[in-house]
């Protein structure tokens, strides 16, 4: 009765013997390969790399543990958000781009603010010649109004690259309250709340020192739930930490043990995890290693849910669902050749979207050079398109799922992950291990590690280590700088508006900043709120913080 | 506290996260954390507790990513305290190198944990004394503590080890020989790193030379010099062998006959013995110093190997921020050092010394510097001197200072 099963089982024996025969003497002694989390990669990958009833195990897309997807319809019902990152001169030149790209497709709107923003300092703080160069001036609510003129915030998602003590958010609420939308309809995400990730890797956003920074976020997580429901105030964020050379692996694993550090810290505050958590949302690179980037994402899903369900002891489905916004990596774009980058994007697109993500930036190709002029943005959002409408990647929930090689993969990359945040965990959590160094120890290891595999070829990059061409300038792109006197202009009518403020609400909305730090019990993120209702500015608020909460000092490791 | 006991149960009984908690409760120092670590470590004291000790940079974590190799091969449990500000859990990162290159799980028999200074005054050897404990308790049967060993409390730090291996980088130099010097006094074994560099031999020779020369009553135990390269292994055996020899000669658990018999304790309490008699020499003292009349330092009491000054803070030693000069507190605390390293009779120089400063002091505040005897040999002698503001609301510490003495005659 068996005898024909037995004979095809004995058959595929023969025949893996006969392919590994085969491949040894086509190939000789071939070498090692590893990806960049340092998972060995072998050459074939069969039905018998699988444990027996693991793929039975895998579920379906919108179940748990999500392998597949976190939502039973994936990209068939809802494909991914658009969300480009934009940002550049004055408001109204941010505008001016913003209405374009909707035009074009975009559905969701993201702000970047200049540098000076981010270091909490206001335009006419700063040497003219850095403004807007690399993100739009946004010191004060009016500015945000401009910024979003014409934009229907009650209906088009926000997302603000928006660092504790989120002065953008709240910007963009006062701006709201102004033009009478209700602020329980407005929607998107705090992209960039994770101050522990900017601890580790993004260093222009030392702002509060780490305990202040602590405090802020849990309070803007606990006002937003009550104030804006529908706003995501926590986006945990693995990108910096990739771009700053953490494997895959290792960028994963931070990311989950933040998630699980925040969640741990609101809980302690006495919230319900499933009246936060799902509001979490997650941010990540898409490096060039197309398998690998896929691997994590899946593993990730698995991994989160498990967590959130396991040791938070959410009960909410929700909870347990891993939404994340993927952007294309910028490290790997190169300044030689520099068309060659838009390859680099669409592939690392792709992995994104077989990975299962929820909302995709791709990085414009002239991001080497500065930020993404209008044609080169262009090029980014129709790449998507491209993708999604000509070769139809939606068509079909999780594609790869099944494939010997990818399912092996993500056990392989769970696996690790789950080493990794089982070295943070013994650290004391990310907390502390970001406090003593731990994570920004490993890091430097692996960014030495891959640039090490660049300079010894072992990592080829094209046209910087390969392939190169002797002169390409020509592919230079142009480099668009904002209008110097239209700046000036904006500068000084920013400093007028600031004159004509009535001192007393401005003095009284600042130390309203200082009691909700001082006392146990204030919520500081709703002192924000009022004081950017009372016309302060963002280096009014952050330098108040500062002197309150602490500054934030980069940890120096040796 | 009643938290703190339950995680102490849950991680005897093998839970890790219970453990990982309880070690930030430690850390944080909150209400009853180091008690029930105390409670634990009376439980057992099986755990063999090597103190690697060195300059960072020098090889201590390549050493102790070796040790942590071999003794896993072996079969044993090995946790790992990381103290060291400036390369903070240099273990860890060795761990996560590990799993990058290949391991795939975490190995169930490591832990390894770091901890920071806040600057609290003794703080950091008390978490890392009861972090030991925990691991003992939880069975951890190797214990590593990694320190650079020179600055605030870490003195107190090293003391926690069983058997404390030096790690010497070659070619430190001349201008290093004191520091070389101070680094021997508690080295139960030297290991001179980075053997693969040429002047790994000559630095043996010279380590080996100074050994020589330090005199030693028979049968005390004598510390070898061994050269180790982590690059290629060799050494670690031999160095290996030379640690267990003094485990065999001296046992392990040596933590627990220090805590009574310590050096600061035993200042303090012979400093009671004969007081007043301390306190007549030691305003002598004070008085023929011509820096404590200008600055108002006054002599309180004192003892072989300790002293306590006091200076009520006037405009005098303001800055130009409105608070007490950073020098004036130094001053201080250098009168109290000197004192104490003074008491014994034979002169003794300062060589290095190190402050930190907590708390601003405002004109009207007093201060007392208390100096006590970490560590004397025949030619060094180490001094912790802590700085307090004394109001009615008690004491609240200012400055902690750390010097070390050459001592002539």
């Amino acid at each position: 009765m068996n005898a024909p099963a037995d004979r095809r089982v004995a058959d595929a024996a023969g025949a893996h013997e006969r392919w590994q025969r085969e491949y040894r003497e086509g190939i000789g002694d071939a070498r090692e390969i590893a990806n960049v989390s340092g998972i060995p990669v072998a050459p074939l990958y069969t039905a018998a790399d699988r444990p027996p009833g693991r793929d039975a195990a895998l579920g379906h897309p919108g179940q748990p543990d999500y392998t597949r997807g976190i939502y039973a319809t994936m990209h068939r019902g809802r494909t991914w958000t658009q969300r480009q990152l934009v940002g550049l001169g004055t408001p109204a030149d941010y505008n001016a781009r913003l209405l374009a790209l909707l035009e074009r497709g975009a559905t969701a709107v993201s702000l970047i603010p200049c540098n000076s923003v981010y270091r909490g300092l206001d335009a006419d703080s700063v040497d003219g010649e850095l403004l807007g160069t690399c993100g739009t001036v946004v010191n004060h609510a009016g500015h945000m109004a401009r910024c979003l003129d014409g934009v229907d915030v009650a209906r088009i998602s926000c997302a603000m690259n928006d660092p504790s003590p989120f002065t953008l958010l709240a910007f963009m609420l006062v701006a709201a309250e102004r033009r009478g939308v209700d602020w329980k309809q407005i929607t998107g995400t705090s992209n960039q709340s994770d101050y522990l990730s900017h601890f580790v890797a993004n260093h222009m956003f030392y702002r509060l020192a780490l305990p202040g920074a602590r405090r802020v976020l849990v309070d803007h997580i606990a006002w937003c739930r009550t104030h804006v429901p529908r706003w995501n105030p926590m986006s945990v964020v693995g990108q910096h930490m990739q771009q700053a050379g953490a494997t895959p692996a290792e960028a994963m694993a931070f990311t989950l043990a933040t998630a699980v550090q925040n969640a741990e810290d609101c809980i302690a505050r006495g919230m319900d995890p499933d009246d936060f958590l799902p509001r979490f949302t997650f941010f990540f690179d898409i490096s060039m290693s197309f398998f690998e980037e896929i691997a994590k994402f899946r593993a990730g899903r698995r991994v989160w849910a498990r967590l959130a369900r396991a040791r938070l002891g959410a009960k909410d489905e929700r909870s347990w669902r891993f939404k994340f916004h993927a952007q294309t990596s910028g490290v790997d774009l190169t300044r030689q050749q520099p068309l060659n980058n838009i390859a680099r994007v669409a592939t690392q697109a792709m992995a994104g979207i077989f990975g299962g993500l929820q909302s995709l930036h791709t990085d414009a190709y002239d991001e080497a050079y500065a930020t993404p002029s209008e044609a080169g943005a262009r090029i980014a959002i129709a790449t998507q398109n491209i993708l999604r409408e000509e070769a139809r990647l939606t068509d079909v929930i999780d594609p790869l799922g099944g494939s010997y090689y990818v399912e092996s993969l993500t056990d392989a990359m769970e696996e690790k992950i789950v080493a990794i945040m089982t070295l943070v965990d013994d650290a004391g959590g990310m907390y502390k291990a970001v406090e003593s160094g731990l994570v920004q120890r490993m890091i430097g290891a692996s960014a030495m590690r891959f640039q090490q595999r660049i300079e010894s070829g072992e990592q080829v990059v094209v046209g910087v280590n390969a392939y190169r061409a002797d002169d390409d300038s020509e592919h230079r792109p142009p480099v668009e700088r904002p209008d110097r006197a239209a700046m000036q202009r904006f500068v000084d009518d920013f400093v007028a508006a600031k004159a004509r403020r009535p001192a007393a609400a401005v003095a009284n909305a600042l130390d309203g900043l200082t009691r909700a730090a001082e006392s146990d019990d204030g919520n500081i993120f709703a002192a924000v709120v009022d004081a950017a209702r009372a016309g302060c500015s963002n280096e009014e608020i952050c330098t108040r913080l500062r002197r309150d909460l602490g500054f934030g000092q980069p940890l120096v490791i040796v | 506290m009643r938290a703190a006991t339950d995680l102490a149960e849950r991680a005897v009984a093998g839970d890790r996260g219970a453990l990982a908690r309880l070690l930030t409760l430690i850390d944080d120092d909150a209400p009853g954390a180091r008690a029930a670590a105390a409670r634990l470590g009376e439980r057992a004291s099986r755990a063999w507790v090597v103190g690697i000790t060195g300059v960072p940079g020098g090889g201590k974590s390549t050493l102790v990513d070796a040790l942590l190799g071999a003794w896993l091969a072996e079969g044993h449990s090995v946790a790992v305290v990381a103290i060291d500000p400036s390369s903070p859990l240099s273990g860890g990162a060795v761990l996560g190198d590990r799993i990058r290159m290949g391991a795939n799980a975490a190995d169930e028999r490591v832990f390894i944990r770091s901890f920071s200074s806040r600057g609290e005054l003794g703080g950091l050897s008390r978490a890392a004394r009861a972090a030991v404990d925990c691991f003992d308790a939880c069975g951890f049967d190797r214990v590593i503590v990694e320190t650079v060993g020179t600055g605030q409390s870490e003195t107190a730090i090293v003391a926690l080890a069983d058997t404390r291996v030096v790690v010497c980088p070659p070619g430190l130099g001349d201008e290093v020989q004191a520091i070389k010097a101070g680094t021997l006094e508690i080295a139960d074994v030297l290991a001179v790193s980075k053997g693969d560099l040429p002047l790994a031999p000559q630095t043996a020779r010279e380590l080996r030379d100074m050994l020589l020369l330090k005199p030693r009553a028979t049968g005390e135990w004598r510390p070898q010099a061994i050269v180790v390269c982590a690059r290629d292994g060799s050494g670690i055996d031999d160095l290996r062998a030379a640690m267990a020899a003094h485990r065999d000669a001296f046992g392990v658990g040596r933590r627990r006959s220090t805590a009574r018999g310590a050096p600061m304790a035993r200042a303090a309490t012979t400093a009671s013995d004969d007081s007043d008699g301390w306190r007549v020499r030691i305003a002598e003292l004070v008085a023929r110093d011509a820096l404590c009349a200008t600055l108002g330092v006054t002599a309180r009491a004192g003892g072989p190997g300790s002293a306590e000054v006091a200076m009520t803070v006037d405009r005098r030693h303001l800055n130009f921020n409105g608070v007490c000069h950073g020098g004036a507190i130094f001053a201080l605390a250098d009168s109290a050092f000197g004192l104490a390293s003074n008491s014994h009779g034979p002169v003794a120089s300062g060589i290095d010394a190190h402050i930190t400063f907590q708390t601003a002091v405002a004109a009207g505040d007093t201060l007392v510097a208390r100096a006590v005897e970490v560590q004397r040999s025949r030619r060094i002698g180490v001094y912790r001197i802590d700085v307090v503001r004394d109001d009615d609301a008690g004491e609240t510490p200012v400055s902690s200072f750390t010097g070390t003495v050459y001592i002539q005659g």
